[in-house]
């Protein structure tokens, strides 16, 4: 096995990694407002939209070279590896932006804080580029326009549309009986949040798609830009959907009952408000975050209804998550492409593969202390992200469910 | 200064999509429920339970069903912007 062979093999691990971090730090974005109102529950959520994220998946119908192209310097225009850059150092560059993405995605997992898994990656990228070539390797204006700009933009109009839309149908639905009320916006919260889900299949596993053909093209095994290998779909479907189905719970717990308490007419606003936004942007070319929309159409349909509270101590600790995102990933992507550097080739890229590892291993244990799952993910917020363990929360849901 | 007036353009049009169809849309649905619904009273018993009387008139089914078919019509729009979209719009 030649040291590229070595590498790619590695960058692909990590890049279905990454797809499967952001399959299960994501559920939350379209499922949590189902599950905290009880339209589903939690596990058939979970498993509804990981069939959807697959669908999702194999709907897309056209290549992400983009995702990396629009912040740093290492492609040409149509999206192909600068030559100068082809095997070994491309390779090297994508594993460790990968890395930045997987720590942070998994960091802000450990507290229950959804940030956007573009970002991280993003993030990561960047920073593996300044590392190798200097701030001459990012493209500043791609950053602003594609990362910084929509970020502050898309929680606040998700905010603006929902607390609309929330406010005017609960002065439609005031004198209708709040067991049919809640029956009917039940039926359109599944609808609503499963587009999402779709959705989500299609734009978020198509940039891991994008990330593996450019490490199969910068390995010099794929040519096309415009097509994707049939494996690289397949595996990049499953990979999302896995980790859809594992669900983020912690994240899922705080967007659905810590940020705002949520009833069912609200939860439907907060989904079609995502799944429009999300939509309309995306053919617009302004790519926002699943995440961000979604946790402002949540924290807006909390502003919309008369006497419910948005507990801004936690959107406040969710806006400085999203400020630091793109930072905090950018230094871990740095610092693993600077060490994968010093140490050199195969040896230094499977050296950092194995602390990816440990990390990973590290903050799942620590998860463990306060761990949040289907049975408590509903559990009344008293002040953090770990439930209480009353009884109340045990006989609720049968165990192990 | 033009990258930054260019997004600003975009997304104004972002957010009148996400207002007229994420605003929009769960207004039409919440219209019909009142439509399918708001024929009946709700009166609250003495043991705290509530006790729903009256039906849905014929009138009231099909305005009910007209504003589901719209949003169920717009879901599955979305589905199809979403497989499509780039050939649709052309971008």
């Amino acid at each position: 096995m030649t040291e590229a062979l070595f590498i790619l093999a590695v960058v692909v691990v990590t890049a279905l990694a990454f797809d499967f971090t952001n399959g299960f730090h994501d559920t939350g974005n379209a499922m949590a407002t189902s599950i905290a109102t009880g339209a589903l529950k939690p596990k058939v959520a979970v498993g509804l939209s990981a069939v959807l994220n697959l669908v999702g998946a194999f709907l897309s119908v056209q290549v992400a070279l983009t995702i990396s192209n629009k912040v740093i310097n290492i492609q040409s225009s149509n999206g192909a590896p600068v030559s100068a850059l082809m095997g070994v150092p491309i390779l090297t560059i994508v594993f460790a932006g990968l890395v930045g993405g997987i720590l942070w995605n998994l960091a802000t997992w450990l507290f229950g804080l959804p940030s956007s898994s573009s970002h991280a990656l993003i993030g990561g990228l960047i920073g593996s580029a300044i590392a190798a070539f200097g701030f001459g390797g990012v493209k500043w204006a791609g950053v602003i326009t594609s990362v910084a700009l929509p970020a502050i933009f898309a929680p606040v109009i998700a905010a603006l549309v929902a607390a609309v839309g929330t406010r005017v149908i609960y002065a439609i639905t005031a004198r209708i009986a709040p067991a049919n009320r809640d029956k009917g916006f039940r039926w359109g919260q599944i609808g609503s949040a499963s587009l999402v889900s779709l959705a989500h299949g299609t734009n978020d596993a198509q940039k891991t798609m994008g990330v593996i053909t450019l490490a199969l093209i910068g390995y010099g095994s794929w040519t096309s830009t415009t097509s994707v290998p049939i494996w690289v779909k397949v595996a990049c479907a499953v990979a999302i959907a896995a980790g859809t189905y594992i669900g983020g719970w912690r994240v899922i717990r705080t967007l659905g009952k810590g940020l705002v308490e949520i009833e069912s007419p609200q939860g439907m606003a907060a989904e079609f408000t995502s799944a429009a936004a999300i939509l309309s942007s995306a053919h617009l070319g302004l790519a926002l975050s699943t995440t961000h929309v979604a946790t402002g159409s949540i924290l807006g349909t909390g502003l919309g209804r008369k006497g419910a509270s948005v507990r801004w101590g936690v959107a406040g600790r969710m806006v400085v998550a999203w400020v630091i995102t793109l930072p905090a990933a950018a230094i871990v992507g740095g610092i693993c492409w600077q060490l994968s550097h010093l140490i050199g080739g195969a040896a230094g890229v499977g050296v950092m593969f194995v602390v990816l590892l440990a990390a990973a291993v590290g903050m799942f244990l620590r998860s463990r202390r306060s761990a949040v799952s289907a049975h408590n993910v509903n559990a009344e917020w008293e002040g953090g992200l770990a439930p209480a363990e009353t009884t109340e929360t045990r006989t609720a849901t049968p165990a192990g469910v | 200064m033009e990258i930054i007036t260019t997004t600003l353009g975009e997304v104004w049009k972002v957010a009148l999509g996400a207002l007229i169809l994420g605003a929009g849309l769960p207004i039409v649905f919440s219209l019909g429920l009142k439509s399918l619904y708001g024929s009946q009273t709700v009166a609250a018993r003495a043991d705290g339970g509530t006790t729903i009387t009256g039906g849905t008139g014929a009138a009231g089914k099909v305005g009910a069903v007209v504003c589901f078919g719209i949003v169920v019509a717009a879901i599955l729009f979305g589905v199809v912007v979403l497989i499509w979209g780039k050939q649709m719009f052309g971008k």
